[in-house]
Formats: C-alpha cells, structure tokens, sequence
C-alpha cells in the first residue's frame, strides 16, 4: 500500500523549507533596500513588483475579457520624489519553493538556486551601467516641493 | 556519419524545355570547438589560427554552410578567422563578453543572405559563488521563409571543474530545458529550434538524456514537442564496422583525450533538433547528411600530444521544403 504518511510528511518538510526560502529571498531584498537607502539618503527604493502583461496587438487586447496574465518585476522608485512610481529594472520569476529563481535584464537570463547566488546576481545587476543610469535617473528626480516649483514657475 | 564532401545536389530536369526552378538550399549548421581559445583565453599560435581558418574556409566552401558555431574563441580569433574567409556575406554574433565573473567563449558567424539576427542573450545558472554557462540563445529569421530559428550554443563546463555525477550537470541541463519550454509555451504553433555545442556530455548522459529530454527515440521526439531529437546517439559507437584483415579508418566520438580510462573518444559535440523538424513544416531535419566532419589531418592533430586541438567539428542539415 502506497505510503501516505511518509509521502505527508515528506510535504510538510517541504513546506517548511518553501516557507524559510521565500523568507530568505525577503530578507536579501529587505537588505538590498536598507543598503540602498543608506548610501542614497532613502531616494532608492528597490522592490518586486507585479505588471499585467500587455498583448501586443491592440485590438486583441480590446476584446479579451477574464482574469489578466501578470509578470514580476524587479523595480525601483524614489519615495521622496513626486513621480513615485516604480520603474522596472529587470524580470523576476520565483519558483513555487523560493528557490531557484530566475532574474533577466540586458539579454542575460539569470537562475539562482541559493541566497549567495542570489545575492551575487543582485550586485551585478546594481553594478550594470545601463541599471545604474536608470537607477540614477530614479534618484534625480524631483522632489515634490521642487517639482511644483518647476511646474508653476513660467517664463516673465 | 563522417565524411567531407558537397551536400547540394543538382536539380534534374525531365524535359529540356521544361523550366525547372532551382531547389531550396539546405541550411546548414557547423559547431565546432576550436580549442584556441580556452575560457575565452587567447593560446593558441598563429599557425593555429591559420589551421582553423583555413579548415573553417574549406568547410563553408565544400558543403555550403550557413551558420558556423565555434567553441573556444576570443574576439581576436572571431576577427582572425572572419579576415581569412573573406566573405562579405558573414555576419557574426561574439558572445565571447564576461557575464558577471563569467566568461563565454562562443561565436556564431553566419550568412546574412540567408538569416537575420533577431534577438540573442545568455543563459546562466549559479550555485553559491559558482556561475555555470548554460548556453547562449540566438534567434534568427530566415530570409526565404520568414521563419524563426531558435539556436542555443553550448560550451558547458569541463568535467575537471564539474565532474560527470556532479548534480550541476543536471541543473544545466534543467535550467536549459526550463528555457526551451518557455518557447514552446509561448505560442501555438511548432518552434523550430537547434541545440549545438559541446555539452562535455555524453548524448546518454543523464543532462542531456533525462533533464533536457533529448531523446534517441525519433518517433517518441516526432509526436511529442517535450522531446527534442538527439541524432548523435548515433555517433556513440564506432563508424564503421570492424572487418578481420582490413584496415578501416573509423571514429567514436568527437572529443579525443588520450588519458580516457574506459574510451578515448567522447561525443560531447552534438546537436538537437525539436520536434517540428521531424514533422511537415518547412523546415525538415536530413539526417542522412548531419555527420561528423572528419579529416585525417584533424585527426592526426587530435592524437598527438603537441597540439592544442580535441574535438572535431559537427553538421546539421535542415532541408527546406517549398510551399507550405
């Protein structure tokens, strides 16, 4: 006879280990973001967001109803800035037991299978010159005290 | 399975007055792993890059090749070996940059009258502080047909860094799988994609075997798209058989190390085909012309201990059929 106490056994190990990688992966991100704040006065905040995924024929996507297809993303924004919003840096996929998971940006797909990977992938996705301009751009923006100034200040 | 000789065959004309237009080329894909350039490394001597270009020159000359994958090579050969075949019509893709702390050593050259270079990236998979190459992904539209080709180029690493059970092995082989689904699960229709390199595995090996799912089982590759088609299952074996009395030359393998315990030879140069190939699309796998690429200068060069050259390049031939 099958098993059925070791199999649920076997399930809930698992379950524990899901739990303590998808714990792991907060953590590194959670640091990632104390790091950042640090060295850039708070104006970088880096975080995985949620997108929908949008169909490339316009028309297709007028007529399609039901549940949206989504996308993860890594993404960063400037809370101190009047433009808030998260802009994306690069795609994440996290797979259902936390690791691996996978991060792409510039043409390179990226698998971590573990938290030192992990965090060896991050620092060479902050270290790429075409993220840093980006990053960069995110730190540089506005304001919202500046940013009304500009707004309402008009040529004499 | 070896040889070197021209693939294209002459159309024939029933009746002279008959107009006959000319049959579609095949296309036809080179891998080879040069060994010049080592980790992207430059060792080799200038006459052993005068060798490779002038063997690669023969080659696309002799048997009309349209893409050539190279192993082994730094952007100094890549322009080396581009300025001696001196054909205005190649094109190339140098993966040969530094991803992170990790080195590619692949190029792809190829003809741009035939292919357009869509889109390209790498794949990587790291364990802790250790980065492995999965492979590099090209895909290509061609000029006649407006098809995709999907190319996936492979130098996994050596079984000195990552031994033959090192369960790495796997999860290359996993994680390149993980690639080709998304592929496969992005659109209806039947993607015609390739896998060549040299995998430092055998075509049996569990990587390829059980995780990439790159069967010998051409009818089960045929009927499922899970599967791709491993046709260097048949270059395991020896070429030609053995005859009591008679000095035959044959090999076993592409990949040629003297200190082999239980064979010498290895094939860890392949190349794979997904399913659509074997089915009615415009794009037919000819196995019959997919070989080894064989010379007994090559050879020779392989065996002695004084060269830098081990593997032997390999062909696939894909023919294209008019009208569908």
């Amino acid at each position: 006879m099958t098993d059925f106490r070791a199999a649920f056994q076997a399930g809930q190990e698992a379950a524990i280990q899901a739990e303590l990688a998808r714990k792991d992966i907060d953590n590194v991100f959670s640091e990632i973001c104390a790091q950042l704040a640090e060295v850039t006065d708070g104006k970088v905040e880096i975080s995985r967001q949620e997108y929908e995924k949008k169909n490339p024929n316009p028309f297709v996507a007028a007529i399609i109803f039901g549940s949206k297809e989504m996308y993860s993303a890594i993404a960063a924004r400037n809370p101190k800035a009047m433009d808030n919003k998260f802009r994306q840096i690069a795609l994440w996929e996290q797979g259902r037991s936390g690791y691996p998971c996978k991060i792409s940006w510039g043409g390179t797909d990226h698998t971590c299978h573990d938290r030192q990977s992990l965090e060896e992938c991050l620092a060479s996705l902050l270290g790429d010159a075409v993220v840093g301009e980006k990053l960069r751009g995110v730190m540089m923006l506005p304001p919202p005290q500046e940013a009304d100034e500009s707004t309402t200040a008009g040529p004499a | 399975m070896l040889g070197f000789g021209s693939i294209s065959e002459a159309p024939i004309s029933a009746l002279p007055m008959e107009i006959v237009l000319p049959e579609p080329k095949p296309l036809v894909i080179l891998w080879w792993n040069t060994s010049l350039s080592p980790l992207g490394e430059s060792r080799a001597s200038s006459a052993d890059k005068a060798y490779v270009s002038a063997y690669l020159t023969e080659i696309r000359r002799n048997l009309n090749v349209d893409i050539m994958a190279l192993g082994e090579v730094c952007t100094e050969d890549v322009n080396d070996i581009i300025a001696a075949i001196g054909d205005p019509h190649l094109s190339f893709h140098d993966a040969t940059h530094m991803v992170g702390r990790c080195k590619f050593d692949i190029a792809v050259l190829f003809d741009r009258r035939r292919l357009s270079l869509d889109d390209s990236g790498s794949i990587l998979d790291s364990f802790g502080k250790t980065t492995l190459k999965v492979g590099e992904k090209l895909r290509f539209i061609s000029s006649e047909s407006g098809e995709y080709l999907h190319l996936f180029v492979s130098h996994w690493p050596s079984r000195l860094h990552c031994h033959e059970f090192d369960p790495k092995r796997k999860e290359i082989g996993t994680s390149l799988r993980k690639t080709l689904d998304e592929i496969r699960n992005a659109t209806a229709s039947q993607q015609y994609i390739v896998l060549m390199g040299d995998y430092n595995d055998d075509p049996c090996s569990a990587s390829l075997a059980d995780h990439l799912l790159a069967t010998r089982d051409r009818e089960l590759a045929r009927t499922n798209d899970s599967f791709l088609y491993n046709p260097c299952w048949r270059w395991l074996g020896e070429s030609e058989p053995f005859v009591h009395g008679q000095t035959i030359k044959s090999i076993c393998g592409t990949h040629y190390y003297s200190g082999g315990a239980r064979s010498r030879w290895f094939t860890f140069d392949q190349i794979m085909f997904s399913s659509a190939f074997l089915n009615d699309g415009p794009y037919l796998l000819n196995e019959r012309k997919s070989m080894i690429i064989w010379s007994e200068e090559l050879e020779s060069r392989l065996r002695s201990p004084k060269e830098i050259f081990d593997h032997l390049p390999v062909l696939g031939v894909i023919d294209i059929k008019e009208n569908v």
